[in-house]
């Protein structure tokens, strides 16, 4: 259950084999990510791969004394590729890898083109996903400016690249599971009964050796169950650099960065070949400032003994430790300038503040005093309008029920101030997640809410700006303990269920997990995975069509409210009626 | 064939031609009695034995009761007692297995103040921390530890299918089969492609051969041609072996679609007979020299050296160029001398290989080495043979180093092979620098030895031998330095010059009172 690992697993199959000749890998535009995500240049050289370039260049050049190595999605379009390839032969030999599934008339069109003989293997080698941490995978559906929604649902095209990443998901990781969704959304139902036919199809494909103590779950969530933690700001390392800067396959640009030195304009975040980022990923931001701290003055007494060189036997010590300076001193300025300007950032937008204020909408009751704070904010100029859409959708979402309440005051404000742009995103947030999409509750309302944030207050909140626990834990901890409710998480239906004991309560431990969250996920819901992983028996991957932060979870609401497409009434209807 | 055997037989035509395919094999399939008849024959008693099985696994059993008992242990808890439940519909009748089932023979006896069995965990088992017996390994762990479920069978084994939920320690659950797995599921389709292929070679190989042998023909022809006829009517000869299409049929041409014109005149090639153009630019037919038709061919031996320089060159089509040619032209290349930088990468790939293969045992003489020293007595022959293997180390080091340099400086490449070359020399210089690490460990365990068994009488060779050695070592050190100044240079990393070039410094020094010492003899 690491998805790091068997991706790298997966690439080192391929380019393993040592002939003693130079290789070159082609891949294409889908594979292209996945390699670079689970393996590094140096790996590569070393296993003889000289030379790697895309299958859709046509201006490469013959060499026909390399062998090639072929790592394609079997999309129409890279097959087409590969058939002119192996027509027009550019290399010696070709051993060729899918990532998926490739169907018999692909394969019947490329043993046709393969005239000259020159393929020496063919094989499926399910590595269909782009293994961020070792518990999150994402597709970046959405990198091209792709909407995954269309006509009240799945863009078709978006629907089947997911299946068919989630079938090559479940065989990298040899799971066959139960599959389980929320009930309230039609998207989750789809894809859990296309994947669950695609796994009927490839009976064989499933047929895993080793048996496993209890069947895994596949749980398929919509992310309109749950938006508030994609609008909250988060404060986790790896989460803060998404949210403030953005990662894009765990590459970060920085070139906006004022004074930035050239080698670190693009940077790599990877859990696998970064241990100061691997231990402090999850870590909020105070600690990080803590750690950066030590880190530096580590580093500094490394340089300190690096200069009072005196003796040969010292100079012999620092030969030999060099290689691991550099690359200490390489990954110092690389933190030290990420977490540098991740400050900058945080103060300029005070970001802070209204991150107290949103932890206060979503986490406790005081309306008067928020909708006041919430003014002050709308009506300052220093802050961002993303921030005033957010708090304005917040509010929105938290006192949807709430009668006489001043959405529509606040609405009106945030036109005055940021334009009419500012309302109609916020607008879609509302209408994307609004009570009537969802199908648990986010707000702990009532007596027993009242009561428990009187302990709470007796207690002393920990951390102001984290008080906030994403909806998935509560889901997860139920699902472990065998209390998820059907009627909100069913089964796909035809596949049954385990074992049930005498008093109708299922025997069978929950002890493989895999999370797909339709919509995105977002970091901060990786940093919960991490945790629960850490501490408990369970194992848990989480993944989803992309990885998002506030803003890109804005433009997907509008990208979906855009097409027209909530269930009942058009967007502008039901916005009269909230308002 | 078969339908003449059929009639021959008589037999209905209605019957399935698998049947009629199965005698017509030369043996017929020997009658399904004999067996039966065979194993009857040693008697009654055996007889019966090979008619009892066990009806789930379909195990042969001696005894009646052996099958029973079999049963019992076997199929106990799984299959038979499923059936009966789906048929009794009285999920009660099968009382819940808890863990009290398995077995606990194996559990170890708790000791006064015991700490937690898991490695490296220090907690004293109590009502604190807890106390909980593994059921697979049987030993006690405090709670945290042992919070791990995982079905084991009667005996305490792991067992996935049937087995009971149990409480296992950490070790046990995070060791079971298939846990650490990170092997992702693969498919080989290299058979089935190759299958589908072979179908396709087959008809591409006998067109190949069609219109090779007409080029022979044609070529062949033309040189008789030459050798015997007059020059003026060749055409009747060649167009003997294809009937040529007729221009009217073709007003443009297949391959590059102009329109032929008074100027684009039409031709015919001469393999297929098709109409093409003759442009130079598009190349969609050319003329080619019988010479080289003969050599590309490998006809040479047919006509060892009576071919004529001038006969009739023959027009040949694109498509058919590529057809008889492209394999050939294809293995050609694969098969030709390869570039220099790719002869200089196979030098280092062996150079590599035999490093690789040196280290291991190098490694071992100097763990020896080191081991004897630490006993008193002392073998020189051990150092002398950790020294060479060095040396010989050293020597490829060196080799290899060169080789790097010599693809460093290799110019006039395609962009292609630059980028190639550029990899090239990075993987060796990361090489280097990774492996000739372990190799100065060496002089510190030498050099003291090399000195230390004799020091009542300092032979100067000896001394000499040492100092060499020192020497030698700090001119690599110093090397090394300088190759990272120059890279810290280009990374514009500063702040890490200032200890490299005060160690140069100290380096110089140092070589500097060696070399004093050893006069002359420092340049061996």
């Amino acid at each position: 259950m690491n998805v790091t690992e068997t991706g790298k697993e997966y690439i080192t199959t391929m380019v393993g084999d040592k002939s003693g000749k130079l290789k070159v890998l082609l891949l294409d535009g889908e594979t292209t990510p996945i390699v670079s995500m689970c393996t590094t240049q140096s790996s590569l050289l070393q296993n003889e791969v000289y030379l790697i370039d895309r299958i859709d260049n046509p201006n490469r050049e013959k060499q026909r004394h390399l062998a090639c190595i072929v790592f394609i999605r079997p999309s129409n379009d890279s097959i087409a590729k590969l058939c002119e390839e192996l027509r027009n032969p550019r290399y010696a030999s070709y051993e060729l890898y899918f990532s998926n599934v490739v169907k018999k008339s692909q394969l019947e069109r490329l043993a046709e083109s393969d005239d000259y003989e020159v393929v020496k293997k063919v094989q499926e080698s399910f590595a269909d996903f782009l293994a961020v941490n070792k518990d999150l995978f994402n597709f970046s559906l959405t990198r091209n400016s792709l909407s995954i929604y269309s006509d009240g649902g799945w863009n078709p095209e978006c629907l089947n690249r997911c299946t068919e990443s989630l079938q090559a998901v479940l065989l990298g990781l040899k799971l066959r599971p139960q599959i389980r969704y929320d009930a309230n959304s039609n998207m989750a139902r789809k894809l859990a009964e296309e994947l669950a036919y695609g796994i009927k199809q490839e009976e064989n494909l499933f047929n895993f050796k080793t048996p496993r103590d209890s069947a895994p779950v596949l749980l398929i969530l919509d992310r309109k169950n749950d938006p508030l933690t994609p609008l909250l700001t988060p404060w986790s390392y790896q989460a803060m650099v998404h949210e403030f800067i953005g990662i894009d396959n765990n590459r970060v640009d920085l070139r906006n960065t004022p004074e930035i030195r050239d080698e670190l304009k693009e940077i790599v975040l990877s859990q696998n070949d970064d241990p100061f980022f691997a231990d402090n990923m999850y870590h909020n931001f105070g600690d990080l400032g803590q750690s950066i701290k030590d880190y530096v003055s580590h580093y500094q007494s490394k340089t300190q003994s690096n200069m009072d060189i005196e003796s040969i036997a010292d100079m012999k010590r620092f030969v030999e430790e060099y290689p691991e300076f550099r690359r200490l001193s390489g990954n110092v300025s690389k933190h030290v300038t990420l977490v540098g300007e991740l400050s900058r950032i945080v103060e300029k937008g005070q970001h802070l503040d209204v991150s107290e204020l949103e932890q206060t909408l979503v986490c406790s009751d005081s309306h008067n005093d928020s909708l006041k704070q919430i003014q002050q904010i709308i009506a300052a100029p220093s802050i961002s309008m993303e921030n005033k859409v957010r708090l304005v959708a917040l509010y929105g979402l938290r006192y949807e029920q709430k009668d006489n309440n001043s959405l529509k005051l606040l609405c009106e404000m945030l036109g005055q101030y940021e334009g009419q742009d500012a309302v109609q995103a916020a607008q879609a947030v509302i209408n994307f997640a609004c009570l009537a999409q969802r199908q648990e509750a986010l707000f702990e309302e009532g007596f027993i809410a009242k009561a428990k944030g009187n302990i709470m207050g007796l207690k002393g909140i920990q951390n102001v700006y984290t008080q906030h626990r994403p909806l998935l834990e509560k889901t997860l901890t139920n699902l472990v303990k065998n209390k998820l409710r059907e009627a909100t998480h069913p089964y796909v239906r035809g596949a049954g269920r385990g074992p049930v004991s005498n008093n109708g309560v299922y025997e069978d431990d929950v002890q493989e997990v895999v999370v797909f969250i339709v919509g995105g996920v977002t970091y901060e819901e990786a940093r919960l995975i991490a945790e629960i992983n850490s501490q408990s028996s369970v194992r848990i991957v989480l993944g989803g069509t992309s990885i998002v932060n506030s803003g890109e979870f804005i433009q997907e609401c509008l990208d979906q409210n855009h097409r027209g497409l909530l269930r009942g009434a058009d967007p502008e209807t039901r916005l009269r009626q909230l308002i | 064939m078969r339908k003449k055997r059929v009639i021959g037989t008589k037999v209905e035509p209605v019957k399935e031609p698998k049947v009629v395919q199965t005698s017509a094999a030369p043996t017929p399939p020997p009658p399904p009695t004999p067996p039966v008849v065979s194993t009857a024959s040693p008697g009654p008693e055996s007889h019966s034995a090979t008619s009892l099985t066990c009806p789930i696994c379909e195990e042969t059993m001696l005894t009646l009761m052996q099958l029973n008992r079999h049963i019992d242990d076997v199929h106990g808890d799984g299959k038979v007692k499923g059936k009966t439940r789906a048929s009794s519909e009285k999920p009660h009748t099968k009382p819940r297995p808890t863990d009290e089932m398995v077995t606990r023979r194996h559990w170890k006896h708790p000791g006064p103040g015991q700490t937690c069995h898991y490695p490296d965990c220090k907690r004293k088992l109590g009502a604190r921390n807890g106390s909980r017996h593994c059921r697979h390994c049987g030993n006690i762990f405090c709670h945290g530890h042992s919070r791990y479920r995982m079905k084991l069978s009667r005996d305490a084994h792991h067992q996935p299918k049937g087995g009971i939920w149990c409480w296992v320690c950490k070790t046990c659950y995070t060791g079971r089969e298939g846990y650490n797995d990170t092997t992702g599921t693969e498919r080989d389709l290299t058979q089935e492609f190759k299958k589908k292929r072979q179908a396709k070679i087959d008809i591409q190989e006998l067109s190949v051969n069609k219109l090779e042998n007409r080029l022979r023909r044609l070529a062949e022809e033309s040189i008789e041609n030459e050798s015997s006829g007059p020059w003026w009517k060749p055409k009747a000869a060649v167009t003997a072996s294809v009937p040529w299409q007729e221009d009217s049929t073709q007003p443009n041409c297949p391959e590059c679609q102009v329109k032929f014109t008074f100027l684009i005149r039409p031709h015919h090639c001469r393999v297929c007979g098709k109409v093409v153009c003759g442009q130079t630019s598009t190349q969609c037919s050319l003329p080619v020299g019988v010479n080289i038709l003969i050599n590309s061919l490998d006809m040479k031996e047919e006509f060892s050296d009576t071919i004529p320089t001038d006969c009739e060159p023959i027009r040949i089509c694109m498509t058919c160029k590529n057809t008889v040619f492209g394999r050939r032209n294809f293995q050609r290349d694969v098969n030709s001398d390869p570039s220099e930088l790719l002869k200089l990468y196979n030098t280092m790939t062996h150079l590599t290989t035999s490093i690789e293969n040196m280290m291991p045992r190098f490694q071992k003489e100097l763990e020896e080495t080191i081991a004897s020293k630490k006993m008193a007595g002392m073998h020189p022959k051990d150092i002398l043979a950790a020294s060479k293997l060095r040396k010989r180390l050293l020597d490829t080091f060196s080799q290899l180093d060169s080789a790097a340099r010599r693809v460093g400086a290799l110019e006039g490449l395609s962009p292609t092979e630059e980028r190639i070359q550029q990899q090239i020399y990075t993987a060796a210089v990361s090489f280097l620098q990774e492996k000739m690490l372990p190799l100065k460990t060496l002089p510190k365990v030498l050099g003291s030895e090399a000195t230390a068994p004799e020091p009542a009488k300092p032979r100067p060779p000896a001394n000499y031998k040492a100092l060499q050695q020192q020497l030698v070592v700090m001119e690599e050190q110093r090397f090394m330095v300088e190759n990272m100044m120059l890279e810290a240079k280009q990374r514009r990393k500063y702040d890490e010059l200032g200890p490299l070039e005060m160690s140069v410094k100290d380096l110089d020094k140092e070589i500097e009172i060696l070399r004093k010492r050893l006069g002359d003899e420092a340049f061996v």
